[in-house]
């Protein structure tokens, strides 16, 4: 029975006039078989009949795959003199047209009790089953979009303070039907900031007529949270607001992507900052040795003595060992940047600073420097080991360089996980410590030094840099002058639990 | 005549090399002066700020060094600046052509010009008629 949905349905108005018109009942009296024997007035009508039914049989009037009920109803009704439960079936009118009756079938008999009629009540419900089908057409059609579109409704009384949550809606807070709605149940979803937020919202819709709408993120059990979008709508009786109507979306797939989306901005964003400051960097550098190689050309031109020549010719070869040495470094800049994937291995951080410290043996012995290792909290991680120890090499190497002049280095080496859960690796150390309000913002570019007996080319924490960022991690310092320097290096997952 | 002091600040070794050979050949005489950064040239400065003959005529101040920059020198000489008993004319020098540093150097107060390295005869000539 196909209805047109986009008929307005007003299932109030079909309620009120069924209850108070006037049934359509006919009564009906046969054999036992079936056989007209009387017929009330709206028999023809309710059963379509263009002739006379008296003689001819009840049964053929109901529709085929109703037949046999019928017939079971009446030899029932015939044989046992009970009283069967009514039962909805339709009837077949000449023209074809369907209608839908209850019939009730009550056998009659004479004074002694013999069974000589049956007497069937049927009442047309047509109407009342094509309304329930609409309902349950609109009821599947409501459950069905709101599952699609994750959404769920609710509306709050004012004068009564009800609150009313829908299935969907309960569903989608991941609470049962025990779960009562009430201003102080729903806050514990929310932060009390966001909690105000939608009292606001719910204000601005009682006051303003206009729906308003807000996104705020709810609180589930075990740290979840899902992203809803909440619509505020009023209804308004005889001028004064009495219910809030509201619908509930689940968008925490859309945040969720808009948040990828948002991260994939930022860092390609990030890429694109570097990639500009790496042109420059590398502009520059290029440059530099090759503008002095310009002007020693230009100067070697216009000289003739042969001193001079000489000592501008080895000046152009210095010139252009310096030139090998940027273009060697910018190679292994680009080698790092470019490296796609490097191989991941299970490293024993302990062991790669003693790897290290072996590396070092001579400045640590002639420094008298002390290297504390502490890697308890993260023992064992999965990262490229030529990354983490050229980077370890780097740190350590530059503690022990830039020492303070009245003390001992001392290098401590440590790993844990930060509140994110990312590894760290940290190296602290007692030595000169680093003015980063003059140098903060030049920390980590090619050719920047930051101490005045500095003999370094500015390479290192260049490429420290570099290599923490190709395998997807930040690294930060923090410094007191004439005290310490702290590197921290922080990298996402690949700790050593998640491979084994 | 008093002979003009220059005074380059600069950390290339090589680069201050070819500017004072240039210098030399400029057929002038002129005194120069080498700091290999911002530090040391103001700890000449402030030694001799009552000693105008020993304080330079110009400064050519690279933008680019490694310890402290050209612009990190330019807010500490700003400091000292009006303490000083001779005017001196700065020039901020560098080999990239980033549009911001010549932009900064022409809207600084106290630059009078930014130079692209490298240096020529021309460029030196130019800066050495203002003082001439």
């Amino acid at each position: 029975m196909k209805q047109n949905l986009h008929q307005p349905l007003d299932v109030a108005k079909g309620l009120d006039h069924l209850l108070t018109d006037l049934p359509s009942e006919v009564i009906v009296l046969h054999s036992p078989s079936g056989i007209i024997h009387y017929v009330s007035h709206l028999g023809a009508l309710i059963f379509g009949a263009s002739s006379s039914l008296v003689g001819r049989s009840l049964i053929d009037r109901f529709h085929p795959d109703d037949q046999e009920r019928v017939r079971q109803t009446f030899s029932e009704a015939a044989l046992n003199a009970t009283t069967i439960p009514p039962m909805t079936v339709r009837v077949v009118g000449d023209g074809g047209e369907i209608r839908w009756v209850v019939l009730f079938t009550v056998a009659v008999k004479d004074g002694a009790g013999k069974i000589i009629e049956l007497h069937s009540t049927m009442r047309d419900v047509t109407q009342q089953i094509q309304l329930r089908d609409r309902i349950v057409e609109y009821d599947t059609l409501a459950f069905t979009t709101n599952e699609l579109a994750k959404v769920g409704g609710w509306y709050h009384d004012i004068d009564t303070g009800f609150t009313f949550w829908t299935d969907e809606l309960r569903a989608m807070y991941e609470v049962d039907e025990q779960f009562v709605p009430t201003g102080d149940s729903i806050r514990g979803f929310f932060t009390q900031e966001d909690f105000d937020r939608m009292i606001n919202a719910m204000s601005l819709a009682s006051t303003s007529d206009q729906p308003s709408v807000l996104e705020v993120p709810a609180h589930l059990s075990g740290r979840r949270i899902k992203w809803m979008r909440v619509f505020f709508s009023v209804d308004r009786r005889e001028g004064n607001t009495s219910r809030i109507y509201g619908a509930t979306q689940d968008i925490t797939e859309i945040k969720e992507r808009e948040q990828e989306l948002e991260r994939l901005v930022r860092e390609l964003t990030h890429q694109r900052d570097r990639l500009e400051e790496f042109s420059h960097l590398v502009s520059h550098q290029l440059r530099a040795p090759l503008t002095n190689l310009t002007s020693l050309v230009s100067l070697l031109r216009d000289t003739s003595d042969d001193d001079e020549r000489l000592k501008l010719e080895n000046t152009m070869i210095d010139a252009v060992g310096g030139l090998e040495r940027t273009l060697e470094e910018i190679g292994e800049a680009v080698r790092i940047r470019n490296m796609v994937a490097p191989k991941h291995e299970k490293i024993y951080v302990r062991d790669l600073v003693l790897s290290v410290k072996a590396q070092l043996a001579q400045s640590i012995r002639d420094s008298e420097a002390t290297i504390e290792i502490d890697t308890d909290d993260v023992p064992v991680v999965d990262y490229p080991a030529v990354y983490l120890e050229s980077i370890l090499r780097h740190l350590v190497s530059n503690a022990l360089r830039f020492a303070h002049p009245e003390r001992s280095p001392v290098v401590s080496v440590s790993t844990y996980l930060d509140e994110d859960d990312d590894f760290v690796l940290e190296v602290k150390d007692n030595g000169l410590g680093i003015d980063l309000g003059r140098h903060g913002d030049r920390m980590f570019r090619l050719g920047s030094t930051f101490h005045r007996s500095s003999s370094g080319r500015g390479v290192g924490l260049f490429m420290v840099k570099t290599m923490v960022e190709s395998l997807g991690g930040e690294i930060n310092v923090q410094s007191s002058p004439s005290e310490s320097t702290i590197f921290t290096i922080a990298l996402h997952k690949h700790r050593a639990e998640e491979v084994e | 005549m008093k002979k003009l002091l220059v005074a380059l600040v600069d950390d290339d070794r090589i680069y201050q090399f070819t500017t004072e050979r240039m210098l030399q050949r400029l057929g002038v005489e002129i005194g120069f002066l080498w700091f290999k950064d911002g530090e040391e040239a103001l700890g000449y400065i402030e030694e001799h700020r009552e000693q105008p003959d020993e304080l330079p005529d110009v400064l050519i101040v690279d933008i680019n060094m490694p310890y402290m920059d050209g612009w990190q020198f330019l807010d500490a000489f700003r400091a000292v600046r009006a303490t000083l008993s001779k005017n001196i004319d700065i020039y901020m020098v560098s080999s990239s052509n980033d549009d911001r540093d010549v932009k900064r150097a022409l809207t600084t107060e106290g630059v009078c010009d930014y130079v692209e390295k490298p240096i020529t005869r021309e460029k030196l000539t130019l800066i050495l008629a203002h003082r001439m």
